[in-house]
């Protein structure tokens, strides 16, 4: 039983209700899944402006590809995240082209950034417990080469040069990191 | 080749792709391996997006600025007024009975004989009209040829000139404000890298005056550029922005007063005739 169905049930409606057309499903959405969007998108940028430029290309992004949204592959939270995650890592590496003072936001990327110190309580409240305890409960190695990967969208090469580790052994520590996670989030 | 059984190798592939962490060459590779229809393969992957779609839930949450909300409940209004329009469309568009198929389909032949019939008359009428034109107007042609490109050639370096002298009262203009004591300069660009959107606002904060210039695509027929700024009590409309032929922009507008603190400036693409509040797409944005 997927611990994250309670919520995902109404995400995964209005996107159908999107994909038929439904315009207002598409504020509905906002309503339910802007803030933890936000936050993600938050801290893989680590700018406030180009984060909410971001958030409106995610839902436009939702909006036209709802009808690719298959909810016997992925579940809604997951998907609509998925998506998040995606454009915001694009933006952070262009923001890293453009200004060489972004450099410093690699070992940023790991920390929390401007988010809510404390997160009200909301409908991925329950969710985001057992998440976050799944990755607390990693080795520190393995969790800080997955969050890397995740939230700067680092190659192993990269994470390697950045913490002065050997790329073989980065890789080794995601493949743990990810397998511990997949069977901790089942 | 499929696998039988996930090996360290899989898992580890999977688990990077998964993340978007391999390289091209190697994320191609898999994709390819996984076209073969690698059940092994295409489980660990699905297992691995499973656990990549959650991990967003450890970012705390943010809360976004109040506006990009209205933003979106202006573009739900403008699909819902849209829709319904074209439903209306469609209403009018409907033959108003079942009622004699078979009538009409004569009358359907008939008015498809009679517009084939005229085509072919215009034809013919063209052909004759053509062939006497072409005898003895030949000499006449060369010389109205040769008028024409002279009057175009004319018609291009008055263009030219005029464009030039448009070009010079713009730096006259922006100059003057740069001179200006605590002269601002705010930059726009467009949402994507590829965006041909770029725009500068040259800002005599003491003068109230926004000089707008630079280039964004050329507005469909109907719309228009408008410009707003955001401030902590709400957004507000800075003025419509004049597109030339090219998609040059320039425009001399009222700046907000001095003190007021904008966090965002941005470009929408409106109907003609103006909306209250920024709606859809965001053309060109941005920061402080």
């Amino acid at each position: 039983m997927c611990p994250f169905q309670e919520s995902d049930v109404e995400l995964s409606e209005l996107i159908q209700k999107i994909a038929a057309g439904e315009a207002p499903a598409l504020l509905s959405l906002y309503d339910a899944s802007s803030r933890p969007l936000f936050g993600l998108i938050l801290r893989i940028t680590g700018d406030r402006f180009a984060s909410e430029e971001v958030l409106v290309e995610v839902y436009k992004l939702i909006e036209s590809r709802a009808g690719q949204y298959d909810a016997k592959q992925a579940l809604a939270t997951a998907w609509v995240l998925s998506i998040a995650r995606a454009r915001a890592v694009e933006r952070r590496r262009q923001i890293r082209r453009e200004s060489p003072r972004a450099e410093r936001m690699e070992t940023a990327a790991t920390e929390e950034g401007e988010g809510d110190s404390q997160s009200t309580p909301g409908p991925y409240s329950d969710d985001r417990k057992r998440a976050l305890a799944a990755i607390e409960s990693l080795p520190p190695e393995q969790r800080v080469a997955v969050e890397l990967a995740y939230y700067a969208g680092m190659s192993p090469g990269e994470i390697a040069a950045q913490i002065g580790q050997p790329r073989a052994a980065i890789k080794t520590r995601i493949r743990l990191g990810m397998i511990k996670l997949a069977e901790l989030l089942k | 080749m499929k696998h039988e059984r996930p090996t360290g190798e899989i898992q580890e592939t999977a688990a990077l792709y998964a993340l978007g962490s391999l390289s091209q060459h190697d994320a191609r590779a898999f994709e390819n391996h996984l076209k073969e229809g690698c059940g092994v393969c295409s489980a660990e992957l699905r297992r691995f997006e499973g656990v990549v779609g959650f991990l967003g839930l450890t970012a705390s949450d943010a809360e976004p600025p109040a506006y990009l909300r209205e933003l979106f409940a202006a573009h739900v209004e403008h699909c819902a007024r849209e829709a319904m329009s074209r439903a209306e469309v469609q209403a009018e568009k409907k033959p108003p009975a079942k009622a004699a198929p078979r009538l009409r389909n004569r009358l359907s032949a008939w008015s498809r004989a009679l517009s084939w019939a005229m085509a072919l008359g215009c034809a013919v009428l063209a052909g004759y009209s053509y062939y006497s034109w072409k005898q003895s107007e030949q000499s006449v042609q060369e010389r109205t040829t040769e008028l024409v490109a002279a009057r175009s050639d004319a018609e291009q370096l008055s263009k030219m000139l005029e464009l030039e002298r448009g070009r010079s009262r713009e730096l006259e203009h922006l100059n003057a404000i740069l001179e200006r004591p605590g002269a601002r300069v705010v930059l726009l660009t467009g949402p994507e890298p590829s965006s041909s959107a770029s725009v500068a606002i040259f800002w005599d904060v003491a003068r109230r005056r926004w000089v707008v210039t630079g280039r964004l695509p050329k507005a469909g027929p109907g719309t228009e550029y408008k410009l707003w700024y955001v401030t902590r009590t709400g957004r507000y409309a800075a003025g419509i922005l004049q597109q030339d032929s090219e998609g040059h922009v320039f425009t001399v507008l009222e700046g907000p007063e001095a003190g007021t603190e904008i966090s965002q400036t941005i470009i929408t693409l409106e109907p003609v005739g103006g909306s209250a509040q920024p709606t859809w797409p965001i053309i060109a944005s941005s920061g402080k």
